[in-house]
């Protein structure tokens, strides 16, 4: 499959059946659509990490409750949120986002941001018919901190056809902002992780 | 040696300590809006101002005026305890800045959740004028806040309930009730109909008790009061109401009923004398009349399965509601006391005149009916595809949509009972409502930034 260019992008964008549409809403800016791929903003809210009493996350445990580890923070629109070196925050897009059945996308980095040091994400695929804001996993690999703004283009959305592709129904369908790892809820890491007698 | 004027200053200083300490820590919190931080800022250089004067009294009542004055400041805290932004939904804090700003221009709001489960509004800027003009004597020409200073409050529990938010209305409601019958309380009309009132009152007791005027008239002078007090009081609830439903659309009055329809013919008590609940969804389902929005909402017809199972739905319950108003229990309860009905025949006469009021009053802020049939359709057509329902059309012609129809839509699908996304083979749940909610929220606040962001690079563009 081949990655969508601009016209076929506005093409999908501009369907007359909405369930069939790609949707990106809010596009606040038609610049936005590129020449093969839609730039996307930072949203207002993060997940930070907080320095507390959970020795680690073991996907096995379940008392490993995620409140415990992370935290939730937002930012208001023309305030600054500080990204420190190899600080990881999970934030998401300002854009929610529907992909038809027939797309795919992933998310990666916008080259300027790559530049000084920001990686937007390592969990980069988006299934057909997914419905929501993208989390995004932000982490600073630069010397300095990183002033982030909610609202600016920190990413893009890469986007390709699929074949065969079925309403995405998943664990992190419908959000509206970033989600925490829900590692536990993955059916068989119980048998992966229980040793046998 | 022990002195009273060195211990109740040590006390208080050690009080001014104590509450500056608190002011830092939730100064270092992030807001929502402005004016939390105006407040706290506002509030440091009061106590400032107490602390100096602290140090320099030297007699006990006024060390003791400082200390009072100094719980009440500490009593302040609640409204900003929760008042953050992790706290406190910006969509929500944004549409009634929004509202309010409309209503008055200089008004300061301050909106936060409490535990109690209940929504009010509190006017603090006055009481914190007076609170301190003795002691302060300059406050008043420094004070920076020139309207009222709002504090709204609503059920922790119902935070992310952005449905039920519009009963915030009402509480918009309740400054604008004041301002008319402020008025109207100084009106001719007002003092004839209080001089019939007396009238009728003197008639009702002197039936009862002939023998001993002195006896009849002072309670005559009970029986007016209580008739002043549930006549004002029904009128501050109904014409806020009103108001809500003005502001808001059908949501606010969704969301009333939710509020009043389990008790529905109480007849008004002490100490707050409320109006009978059926009384209040009956005017407020005449504003849903006069404003078109029951017609517009019948009116409606859709093919598509999601729309019109949500515009049917909505249909059943306008009539529902109809059939509640329809009924005069709650007239037959009033009546079966002598004084509630003296206020109540007021009431209704006096309510013509406040619908006038609120007409003019809120004509550039009224929610219009043909928002409802152009807008809501393709917006339930969206939730039922987990979509926020903020904006219609396609990238090519979008049209952001008003708030308040966003607001309605999120009303609508939840009336239906159905799942988002919709899908007919599986059951709602409180699942459901809560992704209806978050929908809803999100696509407030996308509304909110899509305009503002529209204005400010148009204003941007010019100016280059």
């Amino acid at each position: 499959m081949s990655v969508l260019g601009s016209q076929e992008i506005k093409g999908f964008l501009n369907r007359d059946d909405i369930a069939e549409r790609l949707v990106i809403t809010p596009l606040l800016d038609s610049n936005q659509v590129g020449a093969s791929s839609v730039d996307v903003r930072l949203g207002n809210e993060f997940i930070v990490t907080r320095r507390g009493g959970l020795p680690s996350i073991d996907p096995t445990n379940e008392a490993s409750v995620y409140h415990q580890y992370q935290t939730k923070r937002h930012v208001n629109f023309k305030e600054k949120f500080y990204l420190h070196p190899n600080e990881l925050v999970l934030a998401s897009t300002l854009e929610y986002i529907r992909l038809p059945k027939d797309l795919t996308a992933y998310v990666t980095s916008r080259s300027s941001w790559g530049r000084v040091g920001l990686v937007i994400a390592t969990a980069v695929a988006i299934a057909p018919g997914f419905t929501g804001c993208i989390t995004l996993e932000l982490v600073n690999l630069g010397e300095v901190p990183l002033i982030l703004y909610p609202g600016a283009r920190i990413a893009q959305l890469v986007i390709e056809e699929c074949k065969g592709g079925s309403q995405y129904t998943g664990k992190y369908s419908c959000h509206t902002g970033p989600q925490y790892a829900n590692v536990f809820n993955d059916k068989d890491m119980a048998y992966f992780a229980k040793k046998r007698r | 040696m022990h002195s009273d004027v060195e211990h109740l200053r040590r006390k208080s200083l050690q009080l001014c300590s104590s509450i500056a300490a608190r002011f830092d820590e939730i100064e270092s919190a992030d807001y929502p809006l402005a004016s939390p931080k105006e407040l706290i800022v506002l509030f440091s250089q009061i106590l400032s101002a107490i602390e100096k004067k602290i140090r320099i009294v030297s007699s006990v009542n006024e060390l003791v005026v400082a200390q009072r004055l100094l719980e009440f400041y500490s009593s302040l805290f609640q409204f900003f305890d929760g008042a953050n932004i992790e706290r406190t939904p910006r969509a929500l804090v944004k549409t009634i800045e929004f509202l309010i700003k409309v209503i008055s221009s200089d008004a300061t709001v301050l909106p936060s959740p409490i535990h109690e489960y209940n929504y009010s509004i509190v006017e603090i800027g006055g009481p914190i004028l007076k609170a301190v003009e003795h002691f302060i004597p300059d406050i008043q020409k420094d004070f920076p806040f020139k309207g009222p200073v709002n504090c709204i409050s609503f059920p922790y529990v119902e935070r992310d309930n952005i449905l039920m938010h519009t009963v915030l209305g009402h509480e918009i409601g309740h400054p604008i009730a004041d301002e008319f019958l402020d008025d109207d309380e100084e009106s001719k009309a007002f003092k004839s109909k209080q001089e019939n009132t007396v009238e009728e009152i003197r008639a009702l007791v002197d039936n009862n008790s002939p023998e001993k005027p002195l006896f009849a008239f002072q309670q005559q002078q009970v029986c007016l009061t209580r008739v002043l007090k549930i006549r004002r009081r029904a009128l501050e609830e109904i014409i806020s109401d009103c108001v809500s439903v003005m502001l808001y659309g059908p949501s606010a009055m969704f969301a009333m009923n939710d509020l009043l329809s389990n008790d529905l013919d109480s007849p008004p008590a002490p100490p707050r004398f409320y109006p009978p609940s059926r009384m209040r969804l009956r005017y407020i389902y005449k504003i849903m009349c006069d404003k078109k929005y029951v017609d517009t909402i019948m009116a409606m017809v859709d093919k598509g399965s999601t729309v019109s199972l949500c515009i049917e739905s909505t249909k059943e319950f306008l009539s529902h509601i109809k059939s509640i108003t329809e009924t005069t229990d709650d007239q037959s309860a009033v009546e079966k006391d002598a004084l509630c009905k003296i206020a109540f025949e007021w009431v209704i006469l006096s309510m013509n005149d406040a619908l006038e009021f609120l007409n003019e009053r809120l004509k550039s802020v009224n929610y219009d009916a043909v928002l409802i049939s152009n807008q809501v359709p393709e917006l339930l057509m969206r939730l039922g595809l987990g979509i926020p329902p903020n904006e219609i059309g396609s990238p090519d012609n979008i049209q952001t949509v008003d708030w308040r129809s966003s607001m309605l839509a999120g009303w609508m699908y939840n009336i239906a009972g159905i799942t988002v996304p919709y899908d007919s083979n599986e059951n709602v749940n409180a699942h459901h409502h809560e992704i209806i909610n978050r929908l809803t929220m999100k696509s407030i606040e996308y509304s909110l930034l899509a305009n503002d962001y529209q204005t400010n690079t148009d204003s941007k563009l010019e100016e280059t």
